[in-house]
């Protein structure tokens, strides 16, 4: 259900900063861009690859804290539509880090320099806000009340529904 | 199907129309057989085609098409199943299912 897993996507905040997370992570950014991430955001990344989405991710939707399961099935599945997608995602982290981009002016950048870059943000904020990696034929849905626009409206937004209550409440007789 | 069946009356189809020819038939006391090329729907894999649908918009989705019994599906390309020869093609969508498209 869905309050579950939003507790899971908030579990983080926090939590202080985990030493291995700091040295994984220490090669790949600059005081720039981790001063755009909240070190309680992260939980261990599976190696560097993973770390540096991770990393890029929390720059890019600027969320305090991100499930480490759902990044881990969202960027098997980005690396799975593209093979440079690893590579990318380092390049562009890079290219933050060296030009101390703002994350809110950073897609106007690369829009305004043709870089070929500039479809990576879009394919990531897609994929967490969506939970859809791809597009057409190729399309895989990888999150869906998990995904970040189901999440940030949580509190606020009730689905219409026919359901008298949650999952089950209708095997009890009515009072 | 191993069992050889036999009936009165056998309806084609487990659509609305099928099922009400059916229930009268039977309420006049023919011995009726309904036959389905479609699935039984199960509600929870209804419900896990359409969160695994990448498409949430396409009301099909929840409704995957058997590979013995294809019906139309537009999204995300067109399966080439209805093939129209009137005067005013649209893409018609019908689930071959027990129930039918109701």
């Amino acid at each position: 259900m869905v309050p579950d897993k939003l507790d899971g996507v908030s579990a983080n905040h926090g939590h202080p900063a985990d030493p291995s997370r700091r040295r994984l992570l220490a090669g790949l950014l600059t005081a720039y861009t981790a001063s755009l991430i909240p070190w309680a955001l992260a939980q261990p990344a599976p190696h560097a690859d993973r770390g540096a989405f991770t990393a890029l991710s929390a720059i890019l939707v600027g969320r305090q804290a991100l499930d480490a399961a759902q990044a881990t099935r969202l960027y098997d599945a980005l690396a799975t539509a593209s093979p440079h997608f690893p590579a990318d995602v380092q390049a562009l982290l890079t290219l933050i880090n060296e030009r101390h981009i703002d994350p809110l002016q950073l897609q106007g950048v690369l829009d305004g320099e043709h870089s070929p870059l500039a479809p990576l943000p879009r394919s990531i904020m897609s994929a967490w806000a969506l939970g859809v990696v791809g597009s057409g034929e190729n399309a895989r849905c990888v999150a869906y009340e998990t995904a970040l626009d189901a999440v940030i409206v949580a509190d606020v937004l009730k689905p219409p529904t026919y359901a008298c209550g949650a999952y089950g409440s209708w095997t009890g007789k009515p009072s | 199907m191993s069992a050889e069946l036999s009936a009165d009356i056998v309806v084609i189809g487990a659509g609305i129309v099928g099922a009400l020819a059916a229930q009268r038939l039977a309420r006049r006391g023919a011995s009726v057989l309904i036959l389905e090329a479609g699935p039984r729907l199960e509600r929870a894999r209804v419900v896990a085609a359409f969160r695994n649908s990448p498409f949430k918009g396409n009301w099909m989705a929840p409704y995957p098409p058997s590979p013995w019994a294809p019906h139309p599906i537009y999204v995300p390309q067109d399966n080439g199943y209805l093939k129209q020869a009137g005067p005013y093609p649209y893409p018609a969508e019908y689930i071959r299912a027990v129930g039918g498209t109701t």
